[in-house]
């Protein structure tokens, strides 16, 4: 064995044991290969799905069975035999039709063979016929006239043989469906019958298990008929940017996300879930369909891998994190820049094609996080498209001295959350970079520096006078009635949780120690004296009402804060925070020089101003000499697409991802400084706004949503006529914060929760566009009038201008498909319906509750608006439209349904006698009536 | 290089010890190379087979063979629906007895005929051939009608297209119940 | 009863073997002699090649490493896989990526991918150990040093067909390695924008070597690394090297056998 063999360099015999050896390595090995190719993590998803398919198509025939009307099958098939029967009895006669049409359908082949063969000669010889006609010298061969038309003549005669024939074949066929047709007819009902259960059971034999349902899917054979198959869909409209250049989307989600589109699995495991929202998503008929929008163009990840980690799915939290890796393997992967939003995020994805949307309907989430964003004025530092045209977030400074005096400002700057814990101001010392306890005297000296600069540059008007005398308990009392609850906060416990649209003001705590008295009074009468920008809008207050508000706003006070130290400038670090600006454009003997020559007033202002800058005050504060500076942040119209390799982590051990990112940057936002040597121009500069959990994940979604991507014309959201109108009007209900007080698109009314008597809440302006007319409503927002007297919250004045209030009259027109115009008011009414309107309103009792001013003991909720104002306020559509389902248009209303419809749907009415009992007649009665009520 | 005639099977006597030692597979070898060899030849069949199998991808980016093509009242009598020839290549009609759909490949030599509405025929450009609404050939070089594919109701109500089932007319398969979607 | 059933066989074998086909093409009895060994070398077109005989100290495992031999064997799968990859592969920047994601995700035992790059790898690996191997044992020596040159322009042509490989799943790695690996042309001499002499080569006014023709822009087909890369690197890695890389390997075996056999001293 170990000898070699003579003639050969090696012993035989040991490399046939290491032939053998690896031989069996190598099979077992390729087999080992295509084993592991076969085997995919999908396929038993797929597998594990054709066992619930089961179950649930057992259990739908089971039910389909019982929904079988046992009578009607019974009926219908003792009708079947006897019409079968009888049908047997004329068995002669048909077989004989039969035969007649056999012999029909022969003759008819023979005459459409003969009349091919002469079509065919007759279409050729035309063309040459023509030819010869029109050209005098024939292409190839001649053809006479009377060859031609010999030709044709033949041609017509033998369709004429086949159109006969034809006909009468008609004819025969017909007379057999006609013998048959009871029977067809019958066979056809049972058939209709058991289709539910016939469907089922054809299914279940599909997914019963059997050895061709197991061949199909065995390895190497499985291409020939696969049950077991990948399911993708490709997306035409919204392709997908990668490696530079937009690549068709090809999203292989349904592959395991099986019943995406079945409501029956929504209460399944995932990856079996039904997808929550079929209404706008995934099926056919919503606005959404998966077949043109994918599911990675709304979720992001990575649609064509097939493997759960592969696809990019990722946690909402470290509980699931942990679970899914002992579910799924799950790994983060790092080579897809754009990781699927965890699902508490999702709706971050609606933002690419709704972005000019201010409001987008359905995605409740994201207006409130888009609130936040815009509320927080990120915007005022990173510039963030669709906010360029925004007025300042913050208060302008322009007449600070006016409003408050220069210690209170300084303690606020210093530390605005010690003041009011709600504030949306942020904190830009005692941060991670800049802790007091190293810098404090520098924090110190930075404060009183900006401080000393802002009042420099607020403008010197005379002081205001005293307010008159008011009692603060009627103040108190005012406050919580008349709607200022609807922009403003009176307690700032749980302030998150409070509805977004009564953060939008701030919170009515510590004005005492913040304001002036003066000041506040007129304020509260005119906000617009001070800052023509306010949104604040004027409530129409008396004298003696501003009084009393102004009394109880002034008995606010914020304990502890007035005894605060005032940040004080320490001379030393003024003179380096000088140096350290003049050396920026000095070399350092003149900056020495410079510094010398300057008094501390002098290096005040000069620090201010560079700290002001340094600090971006001027992104939320219109600031005197700041009119044309720069943001001072990173752009953020796209960052939901920034590489996370751009990212800087600092030493902060976190998830590489952007979401762990942001969610640092927001909690503590000079973190990523730490263990870094930086001046102090290199520093991180962004404050501490002190996010709640829930705003934060909301600032999170929404600068997520920021993203790149462009998507083709067809795949993107473009606003119909009527749609971009009522987006501007929408942006004006932003603006003006409408929905602190309405509910408008059935989002809204923030002041709500402070009513608890529903009938005392402000009306919600669901149909506003039908219900009321274009003119009034102009009106009316000019100077409001009282619609509904019982309510103590008025409706304010905006002032708004005339475009202004056009732009949200025609919103709310295009929001409802309502008309500028009504022929109401020129339309010749019928006496006679008149009579019957007024004899229906008095029979329904209507004026109980529609009355003109309280009586008796009527509660809120049962009062409704005088009829004295229909005339000119509502439509006549909107009035029978309105009595036809109060609940649709109000939900929760008191009106009753006074014309309700049974189960199949029919109207009903209560006054029979009236009309001949029709319903939609006696309500257009109605509605005449009460457009002439006042006349 | 001058080449001499083979003579296979008259060769000159070679050296024994040469002869001896390729001739014989002792008992000792033959289960290693009857090893070796089987398993190799197997792994050699077992990966061309693997890259015969590379050649049928799993799945395909061209449209799926069946698909829905809405309700069935979507379908106007008398109406050929050309909605579906750019996507899917078939044609889809109603009638008064119910819904058949037809290939829009032509059966001379493949081309895609034309419907024509004006005057209620298909007609392929390449040679002129002709079709009625029907599918039935009746003009130009196109030996035989259009084939129908599977019709069928989907479990939504919807009708369903299965365009890997083809019907050949003079195959008597339009008569097969699955080539027609009977709407009487 | 043995002999039944191989009786027949062997006279089928018989004539099989003497049958006009198998004796055009096998011009020679069994290799059972040494004339008969020397004729199958000479007259198969594959592996005459080869010496028709060698050293025993030349097959020696310890020797020789069986580098070269290894490979060869490597070009060949590489050929074979990368055929089968050509069946997929779309030189495009919209599907070059998605088609190798494709291959990983759907296309069955798209294995051939991980087959091709590791193999890719591997070949670099024994050429250089093939190289190192030659070296140590002084084969460069003459009258071999003809065949270390084409050796050397086939180490050359191996990480060639890496470099282009590299950059055909259009992924980030590979586009901005060739963009930096493409750069380095921007210096050739005369031929390259920043390379010396070539900002002397002017023609009045016109700069003779600029971005849109210099050495790199041939290689790119454009200004910067895009569609028209990707196609050019394609061809190259698909035809142009391999061709080159095949008739160069042709003229290195033949040289082995022109040279005294596989290495060994003179």
């Amino acid at each position: 064995m170990s000898k070699v063999a003579p003639g050969h360099a090696h012993n035989i015999s040991k490399l046939n044991v290491i032939f053998a050896v690896s031989s069996v390595f190598l099979l077992f090995s390729t087999l080992w290969m295509i084993w592991f190719d076969y085997s995919r993590e999908w396929k038993g998803f797929q597998r594990q799905f054709v066992q619930m398919e089961r179950d649930l198509t057992a259990r739908q025939i089971q039910e389909a069975q019982q929904g079988i009307n046992q009578a009607d099958l019974q009926r219908v098939q003792g009708e079947l035999q006897q019409a079968q029967t009888a049908l047997a009895a004329e068995q002669a006669a048909l077989e004989a039709i039969e035969a007649e049409i056999a012999d029909l359908d022969t003759r008819r082949t023979l005459a459409d063979i003969r009349e091919r063969e002469i079509k065919a000669v007759y279409d050729s010889d035309k063309f040459y016929y023509e030819e010869t006609r029109e050209r005098g010298t024939p292409l190839g061969r001649a053809v006479s006239d009377e060859e031609f038309a010999a030709l044709e003549t033949s041609f017509f005669t033998a369709r004429d043989v086949r159109v006969a024939i034809d006909f009468e074949l008609t004819q025969k066929r017909a007379e057999l469906r006609e013998q048959r047709s009871s029977v067809t007819e019958l066979a056809g009902a049972m058939e209709e019958l058991t289709q539910a259960v016939t469907l089922a059971r054809n299914k279940l034999d599909s997914l019963a298990p059997s050895f061709p349902n197991t061949f199909r899917n065995l390895p190497v054979v499985d291409f020939i008929d696969p049950s077991i198959e990948v399911r993708q869909v490709l997306v035409r409209n919204v392709t997908e940017e990668l490696n530079f250049a937009q690549v068709p989307r090809i999203d292989r989600c349904q592959t395991c996300h099986l019943a995406i589109d079945n409501p029956d699995y929504a209460d399944a495991p995932q990856p079996f879930t039904t997808h929550p929202n079929l209404d706008i998503f995934v099926s056919r008929e919503s606005s959404h369909p998966v077949d043109d929008f994918g599911c990675t163009s709304c979720h992001l990840g990575r649609g064509r891998k097939l493997s759960f980690s592969g696809a990019t799915h990722m946690p909402e939290s470290v509980e699931e994190e942990h679970a899914w890796m002992e579910q799924y393997g799950w790994k983060e992967d790092h080579y897809w820049d754009n990781p699927m939003y965890q699902a508490n995020l999702t709706e971050a994805g609606c933002i690419k094609c709704h972005r000019d949307q201010v409001f987008i309907p359905g995605a409740q989430h994201l207006n409130q996080s888009r609130m936040t964003y815009e509320l927080s004025g990120c915007w005022g530092c990173h510039n963030t498209a669709g906010y360029e045209d925004k007025r300042n977030r913050g208060p302008s400074l322009k007449r600070i001295a006016h409003k408050t005096d220069r210690d209170f400002v300084a303690r606020w700057v210093r530390d605005p959350k010690a003041f009011r814990q709600s504030t949306w101001m942020p904190t830009f010392w005692n941060l991670d970079n800049n802790p007091d306890s190293d810098l404090q005297a520098r924090n110190d000296t930075e404060v009183a520096a900006i401080v000393e600069y802002v009042f420099e540059h607020s403008t010197d008007d005379a002081d205001y006078a005293a307010p008159p005398r008011g009692s603060a308990a009627r103040g108190e009392a005012l406050v919580n009635e008349i709607g200022c609850l609807g922009c403003h906060l009176t307690d700032e416990t749980g302030y998150d949780q409070a509805s977004i649209y009564r953060r939008r003001g701030p919170a009515l705590v510590g004005t005492g120690t913040k304001l002036d008295a003066g000041f506040v009074y007129e304020w509260v009468r005119n906000p617009r004296h001070y800052w023509e920008e306010t949104y604040m809008p004027d409530l129409r207050l008396t004298d003696q009402e501003a009084a009393d508000i102004t009394a109880w706003l002034m008995g606010l006070e914020s304990n502890g804060f007035a005894s605060m130290g005032v940040p004080q400038a320490d001379a030393g670090e003024l003179d380096e925070l000088t140096r350290e600006f003049l050396r920026t454009s000095l070399p350092d003997a003149m900056a020495a020089e410079r510094l010398a020559g300057m008094s501390e007033r002098d290096k005040l202002l000069f620090s201010g101003e560079w700290l002001i800058r340094r600090h971006g005050c001027f992104g939320c504060h219109e600031i005197g000499g700041f009119e044309d500076a720069q943001k001072i942040g990173v752009d953020l119209s796209t960052w939901g697409s920034k590489m996370v390799t751009r990212l800087d982590f600092g030493y902060i051990d976190i998830p590489h991802t952007r979401q762990a990112w942001l969610e640092q940057k927001l909690t503590s936002p000079r973190s990523y400084d730490r263990g870094k040597v930086k001046a102090p121009a290199e520093k991180l500069r962004m404050p501490q706004f002190g996010f709640t959990d829930s705003d934060r994940q909301h600032i999170v979604r929404n600068v997520l949503g920021l993203v790149r991507d462009e998507f083709p014309q067809e795949g993107t959201k473009t606003l119909s006529a009527a749609e971009a109108v009522a987006e501007q009007a929408r942006h004006l209900i932003h603006n003006y914060n409408c929905r602190g007080c309405h509910l408008i698109d059935g989002v809204g009314g923030g002041i709500y929760e402070t009513i608890e008597d529903t009938g005392m809440r402000p009306p919600d302006l669901h149909t506003q566009g039908r219900r009321t007319q274009a003119d009034w409503l102009y009106h009316f927002l000019e100077d409001p009038t009282e619609v509904r007297f019982w309510l103590t919250a008025r409706m304010p004045s905006f002032n708004f201008t005339n475009e202004e209030a056009n732009t949200l009259i025609s919103g709310f027109l295009a929001m409802d498909g309502g008309q500028p115009f009504d022929d109401e008011q020129a339309r010749e009414y019928d006496r006679a319906e008149l009579r019957v309107g007024a004899q229906l309103l008095d029979q329904l009792q209507c004026e109980r509750c529609h009355i003109a001013a309280a009586a008796g003991t009527m509660e809120a909720s049962q009062l409704a608006p005088s009829f004295r104002l229909a005339g000119e306020r509502l439509t006549h559509d909107w009035i029978v439209d309105w009595m036809l389902d109060p609940q649709s248009i109000t939900p929760g209303t008191q009106m009753p349904q006074f014309w309700p419809t049974d189960q199949q749907g029919n109207r009903l009415t209560p006054l029979p006698d009236i009309l001949d009992g029709d319903p939609m007649a006696q309500m257009r009665a109605v509605a005449s009536y009460l457009m002439n009520y006042d006349r | 290089m001058p080449d001499p005639p083979a003579q296979p099977a008259a060769p000159k006597p070679a050296p024994r010890r040469a002869a001896s030692a390729a001739k014989k597979v002792t008992r000792r070898e033959f289960p290693f190379l009857a090893i070796g060899w089987g398993m190799f030849t197997a792994a050699m069949a077992a990966g061309l087979t693997a890259a015969g199998r590379f050649m049928f991808p799993n799945v395909l980016t061209e449209p799926p063979s069946t698909f829905t093509a809405g309700f069935p009242d979507d379908f106007a009598i008398g109406v050929v629906d050309t909605r579906f020839k750019e996507r899917y290549q078939v044609w889809i009609v109603r009638d008064e007895e119910g819904i058949y759909a037809l290939s829009t490949i032509c059966t001379h030599l493949g081309c895609t005929p034309n419907w024509l509405e004006a005057e209620s025929k298909f007609k392929c450009p390449c040679h002129g051939s002709g079709f009625y609404a029907s599918g039935i050939n009746f003009e130009g070089p196109a030996p035989r009608p259009l084939e129908r594919v599977g019709v069928s109701l989907a479990e939504d109500g919807q009708v369903l297209i299965d365009k890997s089932r083809l019907f050949k007319f003079e195959a008597g398969q339009w008569n097969d119940p699955a080539s027609f979607l009977s709407l009487t | 009863m043995l002999n039944r059933i191989l009786a027949p066989l062997s006279a089928a074998w018989k004539e099989a073997t003497d049958s006009q086909v198998w004796t055009s093409i096998f011009r020679h009895g069994k290799p059972v002699s040494n004339r008969n060994r020397a004729l199958v070398m000479m007259s198969n077109v594959f592996l005459h090649l080869h010496p028709v005989k060698s050293r025993k100290a030349g097959i020696k495992l310890r020797y020789t490493w069986c580098m070269g031999g290894i490979t060869f064997f490597l070009f060949l799968v590489l050929t074979f896989t990368g055929l089968l990859l050509m069946f997929y592969y779309r030189p495009t920047v919209e599907y070059a990526y998605a088609d190798i994601v494709d291959l990983q995700e759907h296309v069955p035992l798209g294995i051939m991918r991980e087959l091709h790059r590791w193999g890719a790898h591997a070949m670099v690996i024994t050429v250089w150990l093939h190289m190192l191997r030659v070296f140590m044992t002084g084969s460069y020596k003459p009258p071999r040093e003809f065949n270390w040159g084409i050796g050397v322009v086939l180490l050359v042509l191996t990480l060639l067909l890496s470099f282009t490989g590299y950059l055909l799943p259009w992924d980030q790695l590979a586009i901005w390695a060739i963009a930096v690996g493409s750069n380095m042309a921007r210096a050739t001499p005369l031929l390259g924008t920043e390379g010396p002499l070539s900002a002397s080569l002017t023609l009045g006014d016109i700069s003779l070597i600029n971005a849109g023709n210099d050495a790199r822009f041939a290689l790119l087909g454009a200004r910067s690394v895009g569609q028209p890369t990707l196609l050019r690197f394609y061809v190259l890695h698909c035809v142009g090297l391999p061709l080159a890389a095949a008739f160069l390997m042709a003229v290195h075996f033949w040289r082995v056998r022109k040279d005294g056999g596989i290495s060994g001293p003179m």
